[in-house]
């Protein structure tokens, strides 16, 4: 079962995922985010996953889309800390540390990268 | 035809892999410190494990996974190869065989939960030994495993692939469980989040692998994958091939290049700019920015490992589903006899052009033939393998001791052939074993060595494979068979027999000289429908046997079973077809050399009295010759030579078998059918049989007229 909570803030929109961001739930993750979309113009959009059990490869190419879409409307994503540690684990494995530059992104960077690379950073601290 | 699905392939594999666990098994009791073997096991268990886990086979996995752990501190050293651990293991490979193949029952659990023990003794009492110095074992571990290597390893999933139940993840950690890796996303299929639909598929990877293993390890990692995805695996640096000089690995233009993202033109295009290559394709949209950041490590990867050569490797092997191989053949089948038709109709047209293209069709459809054939072709070694392990358990079971020997293993037989041989096979071989070779008191009573010697060997000759299987045991008691056979009436005490006469015997229905059934070979039961299932292969089988010294069981069995080269023969308005193999020559009908010897048809061959069958009369075709003078074609049987009276000898022909139903079944002389060029069916003659037949008529014959 996946739960989708969002949160209007001031500057940005949160976005809650509870249980599971696997591929049985894709599509109504899926669904969710389109209906979201549609309502964004020039806005930060905070993913948490702090209160996932689980999370696959789909949870994560849909994030890389949704990332696309976005773009295109000035939208920028962000994951709200402490991301999940399957999140991270599954980021590091498919391979977006590798990344050194992002076309998609307004800041030229990957999102996805920049949560692994500031994951490493807080753990140096720690 | 239906393609499999990657679950019924990982099935099929790891039963295969573990075929290949008991074949090393049985080597690794010979040669307990090969660590080769170990790591063969090793790998296949780990394989075996892994893929269960994507298909989601916990009772596998976690089953294989005591197992795989045994295995990784042997080859670590940490624990010895003893013969309890081969029996435990051999026992849980055929424990994991059952629950592949979901052979679940009360006993299969209780047999798991008392080798789950017995493996976990093992597990407790290495764990418990001390490890030694880390670093030490770090740099022999080094040192035994070879040269680094580094793979570049694209990896592009079917698109349905989550579908299918499989998760790309597990594949790219195994990748990494290899050695150290560079794993890159490629984003560039991935369209905005309303277009696409998320329970596909549009990531793939390039993943760098530095690793002492070889490419086929890497490969066995697809293994379920391989035929819905792309995968493309390159050596781009080999340690053992680096001289050590400085060395600047190839230019990002030369690596897109050979990675299919650019063509020649672009690189000369853009060259002519003088700018910053890999920016100016990436700004001038021939590639994404990804395939410039994969391209960029990869050259700082390879120059890091101050690359002197590239090498690469490419599959040259793929796996093929059989069925395919018998429709493939079946087509080839249809091909032939095609050209056949194609080669009448030109002969009879005799137009130079046609003539030109039938004879150039001919000779394509033999090539492709020939090679559609030996793609069939299997090594006798595949079913060899499977004897090793019935012999060591059936000596265990008898308290005797034998040696497996086998040559030929590489001798190559149609697949078909293999599957049908493989039961008559083991059947002989237990025989041998039980009935043949003594124990180890008797044999050394007899002054023999106590442990006696089986032998398998195959090879070829001509157009068939002789298959041996000799024993140095006790060899067959000839005047037991005779009062065997006296007692059960099916021979009387007036009769005289020879030797051979007597031992083939046993191939009488329920003929047995055991006093007892044992559970290895039963009651007589066999030896009869191992002949005649040889004998449905178009083969035969021959005993020679010496009191005391053992014996040699002879298969001869034609090399393929679907096309054979056939003489085409005519009696009265029939065409019948003699395999060409048996076919010695053929010669005129010449009735001043025919002759009756005791009863019998012969005619003086080169001085030599050969018994003939008419065809003719064979077949009871009635009505006067068509054809004069008539001919003989001399066949050789079993060793012995035979005249087949026939109209007219017509011409060699490609004969493509075809089976004649249930119909025919009960005609012993017919051993199918083929169609030929006209569209006419010529019946394939069995000549052992029509021989065999013959002699029986014939003595009969005589009988009658001794009464």
């Amino acid at each position: 079962m996946l739960k989708i909570e969002t949160e209007k803030k001031e500057d940005s929109i949160w976005i809650k995922l509870i249980g599971k961001a696997t591929v049985e739930h894709i599509l109504s993750l899926k669904e969710s985010l389109i209906s979201l979309l549609t309502q964004l113009k020039n806005t930060r959009v905070e993913i948490l996953t702090s209160e996932l059990t689980h999370a696959d490869i789909s949870f994560i190419q849909l994030l890389a889309s949704l990332c696309r879409s976005f773009s295109e409307k000035e939208v920028t994503l962000h994951f709200q800390d402490p991301v999940h540690e399957q999140v991270i684990e599954l980021i590091k494995l498919l391979g977006y540390q590798m990344y050194s530059n992002c076309m998609i992104h307004l800041d030229n960077q990957c999102v996805l990268k920049k949560t692994i690379d500031k994951n490493r950073e807080k753990n140096r601290h720690e | 035809m239906s393609e499999s699905t990657p679950y019924e392939t990982y099935l099929v594999e790891a039963a295969e892999l573990l075929d290949n666990v008991e074949e090393s098994l049985l080597s690794l009791e010979k040669n307990p410190k090969d660590l080769n073997t170990v790591n063969m096991i090793f790998r296949a268990l780990h394989t075996i494990k892994g893929s269960g886990s994507m298909f989601g086979l916990e009772r596998i996995v976690r089953f294989s996974h005591d197992l795989e752990n045994i295995f990784d501190a042997i080859r670590k050293e940490k624990q010895e190869v003893d013969k309890d651990l081969i029996d435990l293991t051999l026992r849980s490979a055929d424990h994991l065989k059952n629950l592949i193949h979901e052979n679940i029952s009360e006993e299969m659990d209780r047999e798991e939960v008392s080798l789950m023990e017995r493996l976990k003794k093992y597990l407790y009492q290495f764990e418990k030994t001390p490890v030694q110095n880390n670093l030490n074992q770090i740099m022999e571990e080094k040192n035994k495993n070879g040269k680094q290597k580094t793979y570049r390893i694209i990896f592009k999933p079917q698109r349905e692939i989550f579908l299918r139940g499989i998760n790309p993840v597990h594949l790219i950690h195994q990748v990494k469980e290899l050695g150290n890796t560079l794993v890159f996303t490629h984003n560039d299929e991935l369209t905005g989040i309303e277009q696409m639909n998320p329970e596909l598929c549009y990531l793939y990877w390039t993943i760098l692998l530095t690793t002492n293993k070889n490419i086929d390890e890497i490969k066995d990692i697809f293994i379920f994958v391989e035929d819905s995805s792309l995968i493309k695996i390159d050596m781009i640096y080999d340690e053992g091939m680096d001289d050590g000089e400085d060395f600047v690995y190839k230019k990002i233009g030369d690596i897109l290049l050979e990675r299919g993202s650019i063509t020649k033109e672009d690189i000369v295009q853009i060259l002519n700019e003088q700018k910053k290559f890999g920016e100016l394709a990436v700004k001038k949209g021939i590639i994404s920015s990804s395939e410039l950041d994969v391209a960029l490590v990869e050259q700082k990867c390879v120059q890091e490992n101050k690359i002197k050569h590239k090498n690469l490797v490419s599959s040259q092997y793929i796996r093929v589903e059989s069925q395919r191989l018998d429709f493939l053949a079946n087509m080839v089948g249809e091909l032939v006899t095609l050209q056949a038709r194609l080669s009448q109709y030109a002969q009879n047209l005799n137009e130079g052009e046609l003539t030109l293209l039938s004879e150039t069709f001919e000779r394509l459809a033999m090539e492709l033939r020939d090679v559609t054939m030996s793609i069939r072709m299997l090594p006798i070694s595949v079913i060899y393998k499977t004897f090793n392990r019935l012999v060591r358990d059936l000596s265990l079971d008898l308290k005797k001791e034998v040696d497996l020997i086998t040559y030929g293993d590489d001798t190559e037989l149609d697949k078909n052939l293999i599957e049908s041989i493989k039961d008559p096979l083991m059947h002989l071989i237990r025989n041998s074993i039980d009935h043949g070779i003594e124990t180890a008191a008797e044999r050394e009573t007899l002054g023999k060595k106590a442990k006696g010697k089986l032998i398998l060997s195959a090879e070829h000759s001509g157009a068939s494979v002789l298959i041996k299987i000799m024993d140095d045991g006790g060899g067959i008691k000839i005047n037991k068979i005779r009062e065997k056979a006296l007692s059960l009436g099916i021979i009387n005490e007036n009769q005289t027999h020879s030797e051979k006469e007597l031992i083939d015997l046993i191939f009488h229905p329920g003929f047995s000289t055991k006093e007892s059934a044992t559970d290895v070979s039963g009651r007589g039961v066999g030896m009869d429908v191992v002949k005649q299932n040889i004998e449905k292969l178009r083969g035969n089988i021959e005993i020679e046997s010496e009191e005391g010294k053992g014996t040699t069981i002879t298969l001869k069995l034609p090399l393929t079973l679907a096309i054979i080269d056939g003489l085409l023969i005519k009696v009265a308005d029939e065409s019948y077809i003699v395999n060409l193999s048996i076919v010695e020559e053929c010669i005129e009908y010449n009735e001043k050399v025919i002759n009756k010897f005791h009863g019998r048809n012969v005619f003086n061959f080169r001085g030599h009295a050969i018994p003939y069958i008419d065809l003719r009369e064979l077949f009871e075709v009635e009505g006067e010759e068509v054809f004069e003078p008539r001919q003989v074609v001399i066949t050789r049987v079993e060793s012995q030579l035979i005249g087949l009276v026939v109209d007219k000898v017509i011409r060699q022909h490609q004969t493509v078998i075809k089976s004649l139903g249930r119909m025919f079944n009960q005609i012993d002389e017919i051993s199918g059918a083929s169609i030929l060029g006209n569209g006419d069916i010529a019946m394939i003659l069995d000549i052992n049989k029509i021989y065999k037949k013959n002699q029986d008529d014939e003595k009969k014959k005589v009988l009658k007229n001794l009464d």
